[in-house]
C-alpha cells in the first residue's frame, strides 16, 4: 500500500476545443507516504489536477502513472483511491456506519474485517457514538470526520482531499488539520490535499505544489516556499501578512533603492547586489524583517505609524514612509500609536531579490 | 415559520377552496347512498335520509331490498363496469412501470450529463406534449388496426406512454439535476460504476420524485378517456372511463351511476393517500 510514486507527466486539461485551458503541462511526482498540498488561488487548476488523479476527469494531454502503470482512461472505480470533498459527499439516505462501510461492502470484504476496520477508524476520529445517526443529524465538523473515516477505511494507495475543511469555522479547521497530520503520521498514507489557504498548506504539508493559471509554479517545502520563493508572485501569495516590495536600480557604481524614499543601498545589501547584472530589481521584504524603533534615527527609514493591528504576541503596523506604506510585524511590547514617529530598520541580509522583468528570484 | 396560516382571511380563502373542490365529490357520494326515489325528492336532500348500500351491492351483481321492501335486481351494466376496473388497473400499473423504466434513465441523462444536442432533444420530447392528443387519434387507430393492437390493453399502454414518458422525463430531469454532483463523484470513488451510482445512490435519493412520477403516470393512465373510448369501447379491453361512459348512454338511474363513479374515484384516492407519506422530500444534506 502506498509504496509506488505517482507521476503526472506534462498533463494538460482543456475542457472543450478552443475553450479555457485549466491545466497546462504539469509535471509532478508524488512520493510514497507524502502529504503533498496543491495550493493556488481559485481557478489555478489545482482541483482539476486532483480530479485527474481521481479519474473523475481525463487529461486532454500528457500521462498519469501510478507506479509503472499508466492510468489514463482508467475509471475512478478501478483506481485504488479515496477522496474527501468540500461538501455533501455522504449519502443522506444512509446512516454513518452505512456510509463509512459503503465502499467495503461494495468490495464484498468479509463482515468481520469490515467491523474491525470500522472500529479502528471511528476510534481514530472519535465518532464511535454517532454510528446510527443520519447524516443530517450531524454538525459540519462531525460530517467531515465521517467523510475522513470513510476515506481511511478503504486503506487506499492514495488519499485525495479537496478543500475538506474550507466550509468549517476557523477553530474547527485548525483542530481537524492537526488531526489529519497525526493520522498521516500514524497511517503512513500518501495524501494529496487541495487548498487555496496558504496558511493551511504551510501547516500540514510535507511539500507544497503551488499552482497559478494552470501552471505549476513551485514545488518545495513550506519553509523554502517562504524563504526561497522562486517568483515575486509566490512571495506575495505565501505569508500571512503581505510582503513589502521595493524597487532597486543601478546608478553608476551604486544601487539605489526606492521604498517610499530613495536612498543608496546600505552596505549589507550593496554587498549582495555587487554580483548582480545591471537592471531593474524588485526587493521582497517580509513584514517581520523590519524592526521598528521609536523616534528618528539616522540608520533606517524615517516614517510614522499609520495603522495598528494587534495580533496577540505581535502587532502589525502600517508605517508611512514617504508615499509608501510598509507592513511591519513586531513583538507586542513595542506599542505605538498612529502618528508616532518611528525608524524602520530593514534586515537587508534577509531581503529577497528578484529580477523585476522576469519576476524570478536571484540566488544572491 | 410565520403563522400566516392562522390569519382569518387565509383561513376563509382556504375554506372556500376546500368547499369548491370537495363539494362535487361529496355530492356524488351523497347520491350514491340514496335510493332513486330519494334522489328526486323536493327539496333536495343534502344527506341521505335513508342511507343504503344497495347501489354498490347491485353494481357488483347482488340483489338488494328497495325502500318499500321490494326486491331490486343487479344493475345490468355491472359486468362492464367491473371489467373496466380490472382493465384500468392493469393498464395503469403497466403504464407506470414502463414509464419509470424508460423515463428515469432518460431523465438522468438529461439532468446530469452533457452531450451534443441535449437541449433540442429535451425540447423535442416535451414538445410531443404540446399538440392535442386527438390529432394523432386517426393515425394511431389505423396503425393499431393494421398491427392488431386495436382493442388490446397493450395498445392502450403504448398510447399512454406517449403522454407519460415525456411528462416524467421533464419532471425527473430537473429533479436529478438538482441532486448534488459531489454525491455521484463520491460513489464513483467508492467503487461504483456509473450505472451502479445511478441505481444505488441517485435513485434512492430521488425516491420522492420517482414515487411522484409513478403516481402521475398511474393517474394519467387511469383518467385517459379519448383513446380508450376509440380503441377499447365494446371490446374485452375496455377500461373504466369508457365503461362508465357507456353506462351513461344506456338507460341508467343517477344513483347507480353515482355509485359507479365513486368506485372509479377510489383507487386513485387510495393510491394518492398511501404515497403521500413517501413523497415527503428526503432531507438532502446541506453543505454547511
Amino acid at each position: 500500500m502506498g509504496s509506488a510514486s505517482i507521476r503526472l507527466a506534462d498533463v494538460t486539461k482543456q475542457y472543450s476545443r478552443g475553450g479555457e485551458v485549466a491545466v497546462r503541462g504539469v509535471d509532478l511526482e508524488i512520493q510514497p507516504k507524502e502529504l503533498l498540498v496543491l495550493l493556488g488561488p481559485s481557478g489555478s487548476g489545482k482541483s482539476t489536477v486532483l480530479n485527474i488523479l481521481a479519474g473523475l476527469e481525463e487529461p486532454s494531454g500528457g500521462d498519469l502513472f501510478f507506479g509503472a502503470e499508466r492510468m489514463n482512461g482508467i475509471p475512478p472505480e478501478e483506481r485504488d483511491i479515496s477522496m474527501v470533498f468540500q461538501s455533501i459527499a455522504l449519502y443522506p439516505h444512509l446512516n454513518v456506519e452505512e456510509n463509512i462501510l459503503f465502499a467495503l461492502r461494495q468490495r464484498k470484504l468479509p463482515p468481520a474485517e469490515q467491523q474491525a476496520r470500522l472500529r479502528e477508524v471511528t476510534g481514530l476520529l472519535g465518532i464511535t457514538q454517532y454510528l446510527r445517526r443520519r447524516i443530517h443529524e450531524l454538525s459540519g465538523g462531525q460530517r467531515q470526520r465521517v467523510a475522513i473515516a470513510k476515506a481511511l477505511v478503504k486503506r487506499p494507495a492514495l488519499f485525495l482531499l479537496d478543500e475538506p475543511f474550507s466550509a468549517l469555522d476557523a477553530k474547527l479547521r485548525r483542530e481537524l488539520r492537526s488531526e489529519l497530520v497525526r493520522l498521516h503520521r500514524q497511517l503512513d498514507a500518501t495524501m494529496v490535499f487541495v487548498t487555496h489557504d496558504q496558511e493551511e498548506a504551510m501547516s500540514i504539508a510535507d511539500r507544497i505544489a503551488v499552482m497559478d493559471q494552470g501552471r505549476l509554479v513551485q514545488v518545495s517545502s513550506a519553509l523554502d516556499l517562504y524563504y526561497k520563493p522562486e517568483t515575486v508572485w509566490v512571495s506575495q501569495f505565501i505569508g500571512a501578512h503581505p510582503i513589502n516590495l521595493f524597487r532597486a536600480q543601478r546608478t553608476g557604481t551604486d544601487w539605489s533603492v526606492s521604498a517610499g524614499t530613495s536612498f543608496t543601498a546600505p552596505p549589507p545589501l550593496a554587498a549582495r547586489l555587487a554580483g548582480a547584472e545591471p537592471g531593474q530589481l524588485t526587493l521582497g521584504v517580509r513584514p517581520e524583517w523590519i524592526q521598528l524603533v521609536p523616534g528618528e534615527h539616522p540608520d533606517g527609514l524615517a516614517g510614522e505609524i499609520f495603522t495598528r493591528q494587534v495580533l496577540g504576541n505581535e502587532i502589525l503596523y502600517e508605517v508611512k514612509v514617504g508615499d509608501q506604506l510598509l507592513n511591519t510585524v513586531v513583538p507586542a511590547n513595542i506599542l505605538l500609536g498612529p502618528g508616532d514617529r518611528v525608524t524602520a530598520r530593514v534586515m537587508w541580509e534577509q531581503v529577497l531579490i528578484f529580477n523585476a522583468d522576469s519576476g524570478k528570484r536571484l540566488a544572491i | 415559520m410565520r403563522t400566516t396560516g392562522k390569519r382569518p382571511v387565509t383561513m376563509l380563502l382556504a375554506a372556500i377552496l376546500a368547499v369548491w373542490t370537495l363539494m362535487p365529490i361529496y355530492w356524488i357520494l351523497n347520491m350514491s347512498f340514496m335510493h332513486n326515489r330519494e334522489l328526486i325528492a323536493v327539496p333536495t336532500h343534502v344527506y341521505p335520509h335513508q342511507p343504503t348500500l344497495s347501489n354498490y351491492v347491485r353494481l357488483f351483481g347482488g340483489t338488494a331490498a328497495g325502500p318499500t321492501g321490494e326486491k331490486l335486481l343487479p344493475i345490468g351494466q355491472g359486468p362492464q363496469i367491473r371489467q373496466g376496473l380490472v382493465n384500468s388497473l392493469v393498464v395503469a400499473a403497466w403504464t407506470s412501470l414502463a414509464t419509470l423504466l424508460i423515463a428515469l434513465p432518460a431523465a438522468y441523462c438529461f439532468g446530469r450529463l452533457d452531450f451534443r444536442g441535449k437541449t433540442p432533444l429535451l425540447f423535442a420530447i416535451i414538445a410531443s406534449r404540446s399538440y392535442p392528443p386527438l390529432a394523432v387519434m386517426i393515425p394511431f387507430y389505423a396503425f393499431f388496426q393494421a398491427v392488431g393492437l386495436h382493442g388490446t390493453r397493450t395498445g392502450l399502454v403504448i398510447i399512454n406512454l406517449t403522454a407519460t414518458v415525456p411528462t416524467v422525463v421533464w419532471i425527473m430531469s430537473g429533479y436529478f439535476g438538482s441532486l448534488p454532483a459531489t454525491l455521484e463523484r463520491a460513489a464513483r470513488i467508492d467503487g461504483l460504476t456509473r450505472l451502479q451510482a445511478f441505481t444505488r445512490v441517485i435513485l434512492p435519493l430521488a425516491r420522492p420524485g420517482v414515487v411522484a412520477g409513478a403516481l402521475l403516470s398511474f393517474l394519467m393512465s387511469w383518467n385517459e378517456f379519448a383513446f380508450a373510448w376509440v380503441l377499447t369501447a365494446g371490446s374485452k379491453a375496455v377500461t373504466f372511463p369508457p365503461a362508465l361512459s357507456t353506462m351513461f348512454f344506456q338507460i341508467s338511474w343517477p344513483a347507480e351511476m353515482a355509485a359507479a363513479s365513486v368506485i372509479g374515484l377510489l383507487p386513485a384516492a387510495l393510491l394518492g393517500y398511501l404515497f403521500q407519506k413517501r413523497m415527503q422530500t428526503l432531507n438532502i444534506v446541506d453543505p454547511l
